[in-house]
């Protein structure tokens, strides 16, 4: 029989493993077109045609590639934390401790999910469009609950299988 | 309850919930949302949280953070960071303590094109810690010196804890880069001095290693030349006013990916591993930058930054015992908390005491940069330590820590220097455009 931690995961987070991984290949993919536009557009504008709405594009390529690397982060526990006093911990007070941490994690990123949607209908009411070549952006908000939804998930899976990876670093 | 007393309990939960384990950007981030409810409204601080990380998001100068990242990440992963350590090795090996000095040496040429201070040692952890143990380097010596070596990382630009200071305090992060590289180079000419210092002292700790031929050290040179091009083109556009830091980044990432593919080292492999760090290190540091976000805003509506502002600037003693008194604090701090963290936690708060005392503020921000510099190589949390003896698993924690102590004197007195003459990090950033 298979030791727990590398039991395989069962669909449903296997399934969350997978749109992790779409997720980062969104941010990747983001990141590579804001490279792409900005040395365009630097290039262009040495020949005085610089490229229209490339700081609109950049700021939306910065919020995919930031939201989408999210999950990612979160799912290989890659987020800063001060763990010096808590290793000082015994093994019960450290599993207390982790699980409450989690808990509020778990809520911190729902509710900054709920309030992402809310943000997004609000630009699509106003018709919030970009500064320069009007691209409407109520989506982006939208995307950033998603990538806040999926890592709420990804910290319950942590709550309920402490100790296992879920991503490898 | 006052303003101010919501503003002091925040202060102490935000403590409280750090010491905890939670990360530090979502504790920021729920401290701040809770008490700017508590001191406005429930409605008003639900609205801000999401307006704030919006901002934080799609905020246009925040996107250089992931790709200087990039840059450096393409960098490692195409042996950049050998070549620069052999060619450091040929120029002074014939010194004692060489290896060591090629090692601070091959730190620095390697923050130049990576902003991180931990990345900049478990790289150089990678490539220079197996050389040093191979000609029988004191261990303590090879550790402790990539340990604060990799910290040069966080001071040569591009630093990604200059881009956070110069947003935070509305200063122009192209200055700040270049005021980093005097007080880089500085630092670097102490750590190379402690070394050689250390080896005078005990010989032992570094045999001599064997010297190259002229010949050798000139055409080592050549695994210098793309890592000099490319620095050479991303700050020389910056400091000559030809692009903005965002664009230099951009330009930079991609010239690292251009210098790989001309070097043979490019592959989807390689690219989609440097991508994936480079995602995870950016969303970890924007993590941080919205939560501080949402607490500035709390503490800005309590006022307590303003309060301990005039506090600070109504003690009966001159500017500069204030001034000390903040390094003190981030010295001691820098121990147990994260350097980027702390920066953000504690700029809005002391930001406008230095700024009301008239000292100039790229000054103060290379200033904590460099204090903080101490606090990744000192015990408790010294982050660096942490890298080089997660890598070299059969170096205790203590003997890098060991290690690395004599380079704090070199910090410390490239501090005091810094105090005495703030030229040195305000002079180049006065010649630019």
């Amino acid at each position: 029989m298979p030791h727990p931690e590398h039991k395989p995961l069962g669909l449903f987070w296997r399934g969350v493993v997978l749109l992790g991984r779409v997720m980062t290949g969104t941010a990747a993919l983001a990141l590579a077109a804001t490279i792409l536009v900005i040395c365009v557009d630097v290039a262009l504008r040495t020949a005085g045609h610089p490229v229209k709405g490339a700081y609109d594009l950049v700021r939306i390529f910065g919020a995919i590639t930031i939201a989408c690397a999210l999950p990612l982060t979160t799912a290989v526990k890659g987020h800063v934390a001060i763990e010096y006093f808590f290793q000082k911990l015994n093994r019960t007070g450290r599993l207390v401790v982790d699980s409450l941490m989690r808990l509020i994690m778990i809520g911190a990123f729902a509710l900054a999910a709920w309030e992402c949607v809310g943000y997004g209908n609000r630009f699509l009411r106003n018709r919030q469009v970009t500064d320069t070549i009007e691209l409407p952006i109520f989506w982006l908000p939208w995307l950033m609950a998603a990538a806040f939804g999926l890592s709420a998930v990804i910290v319950t899976f942590h709550l309920l299988h402490p100790g296992r990876e879920m991503i490898r670093p | 309850m006052t303003p101010l007393t919501i503003g002091t309990l925040g202060c102490l939960a935000l403590l409280l919930l750090l010491v905890c384990s939670l990360p530090v950007g979502l504790v920021m981030g729920i401290v701040g949302a809770a008490g700017y409810a508590f001191v406005v409204s429930g409605k008003a601080a639900l609205a801000m949280l999401s307006a704030n990380l919006y901002d934080v998001f799609s905020n246009y100068s925040l996107t250089v953070i992931p790709l200087f990242v990039f840059m450096g990440q393409v960098a490692f992963h195409t042996g950049i960071s050998g070549r620069l350590f052999a060619a450091a090795n040929c120029w002074m090996s014939s010194l004692r303590g060489g290896l060591a000095m090629a090692t601070v040496g091959a730190c620095a040429a390697f923050g130049a094109i990576c902003g991180s201070g931990p990345a900049t040692a478990a790289t150089m952890a990678a490539v220079a810690l197996p050389e040093m143990r191979r000609y029988r380097y004191d261990d303590a010596l090879a550790s402790g010196t990539v340990a604060a070596g990799g910290s040069l990382g966080m001071l040569i630009p591009p630093s990604v804890v200059f881009i956070v200071y110069g947003i935070l305090t509305e200063q122009s992060i192209g200055k700040l880069f270049i005021a980093g590289i005097v007080p880089g180079l500085l630092v670097s000419i102490l750590f190379c001095a402690t070394i050689s210092a250390i080896c005078r002292l005990d010989p032992k700790l570094a045999p001599a290693t064997v010297a190259v031929s002229w010949r050798a050290r000139v055409r080592s040179l050549a695994g210098v030349l793309e890592t000099l091009v490319l620095f050479a083109f991303v700050m020389g556009g910056m400091f000559a006013g030809w692009f903005t830091p965002t664009e230099a980044a951009a330009i930079g990432a991609a010239g690292s990916v251009a210098i790989a593919a001309v070097g043979g080292h490019c592959s989807l492999r390689m690219l989609w591993t440097s991508a994936q760090e480079t995602l995870r290190t950016s969303c970890m540091v924007m993590t941080i930058v919205a939560g501080a976000t949402v607490f500035g805003h709390f503490l800005a509506v309590t006022g307590l930054p303003m309060q301990f502002a005039a506090t600070l600037a109504g003690l009966p003693v001159p500017p500069w015992v204030v001034v000390a008194l903040i390094i003190a604090f981030y010295l001691a701090a820098g121990c147990f908390i994260d350097s980027l963290a702390l920066i953000l936690l504690t700029v809005p708060i002391f930001h406008p005491v230095i700024q009301g005392f008239g000292y100039d503020p790229i000054w103060f921000g290379v200033m904590i940069v460099l204090v903080t510099q101490m606090g990744v190589i000192t015990p408790p949390v010294g982050v660096n330590v942490y890298v080089v003896s997660g890598i070299e698993r059969s170096i205790p924690l203590q003997t890098v820590f060991r290690g690395a102590t004599p380079f704090l004197l070199a910090l410390l007195v490239a501090s005091a220097l810094l105090v005495c003459f703030p030229g040195i990090a305000t002079w180049l950033p006065g010649l630019m455009r």
